[in-house]
């Protein structure tokens, strides 16, 4: 084993940015998420001695500040019927497919990303379909295409058990996502 | 030949992991001849490109990240 060191400070130097870029994405806050960091540092300081190096420094704080978010949302949110919902996806399925699988709704040209990444309220509305996303969905979409974590550490910090049950829940995940950017805005512009 | 719904779960595969040959030949033959799996693909390959492209507009501050600094090393002090 080499240098596994417990000194918070070296973390924040190390990961800060990526805890920090997690959580802006799911509280939307700037100042709130800085608060998420520091307390993520400290619980990962204070249980230090049972990290036992079974996955990076990385994913292990990552699974700390995701306890943290969840925490948030039952303190300050009322939805609390989607922890682990990856279910809730017939219905967008029976909107977008017909019985033998072909499309059946019009996609929209979305045009290319240059501009709407450069757009304020695009952001804002990303945000909200985002948001609108189960925890879950929504922690393995930032997760995977943000932080890159592997598949196998995704796995570990959000409790799912298969590679395969990953892809499956990125899909729905991914077909949600579009479906609400979609609607909120690409249809309004 | 997949379906447009058996595409979707293709295609998002495919941003994973390379798929094997037979799987990714039968995406590309589906791809050639439908229009709305191709932009099922690109929205796809969008939410990737914005999200990635803002990734590097979001860091901790210098001053957010010392006084981070500060008030854990107060109290991981004692």
């Amino acid at each position: 084993m080499t240098s596994l060191t417990s000194d918070p400070s070296k973390w924040l130097d190390d990961y800060g940015d990526a805890l920090y870029r997690y959580a802006m994405l799911r509280v939307r806050s700037e100042p709130l998420a800085e608060d998420m960091v520091q307390e993520t540092l400290l619980a990962a300081w204070q249980s230090f001695t049972q990290f036992g190096g079974q996955s990076s420094v990385k994913t292990w704080l990552i699974g700390i500040m995701k306890h943290k978010i969840i925490d948030h949302f039952r303190k300050y949110s009322h939805e609390t019927d989607s922890l682990d919902d990856f279910e809730d996806n017939d219905a967008l399925l029976a909107h977008s497919f017909d019985a033998d699988g072909h499309w059946k709704i019009n996609l929209i040209n979305w045009g290319t990303p240059d501009k709407a990444m450069n757009d304020e309220q695009f952001w804002q509305m990303f945000y909200h379909c985002l948001a609108r996303l189960p925890q879950n969905m929504a922690d393995l979409f930032i997760l995977r295409t943000v932080e890159d974590l592997s598949s196998e550490e995704c796995c570990k910090v959000l409790a799912i058990a298969t590679t395969n049950q990953l892809c499956v829940a990125l899909s729905r995940t991914r077909l949600k996502l579009r479906q609400c950017l979609e609607v909120q805005w690409f249809e309004q512009g | 030949m997949p379906s447009c719904k058996e595409m979707t779960r293709l295609l998002s595969d495919s941003l994973e992991t390379p798929l094997p040959w037979p799987k990714r030949s039968v995406m590309h033959l589906h791809l050639l001849i439908c229009g709305t799996c191709r932009r099922y693909r690109r929205h796809l390959l969008f939410m990737h490109k914005v999200l990635a492209g803002h990734n590097h507009l979001m860091f901790l501050s210098d001053t957010a990240k010392q006084r981070i600094k500060d008030s854990l090393a107060k109290k991981t002090e004692d």
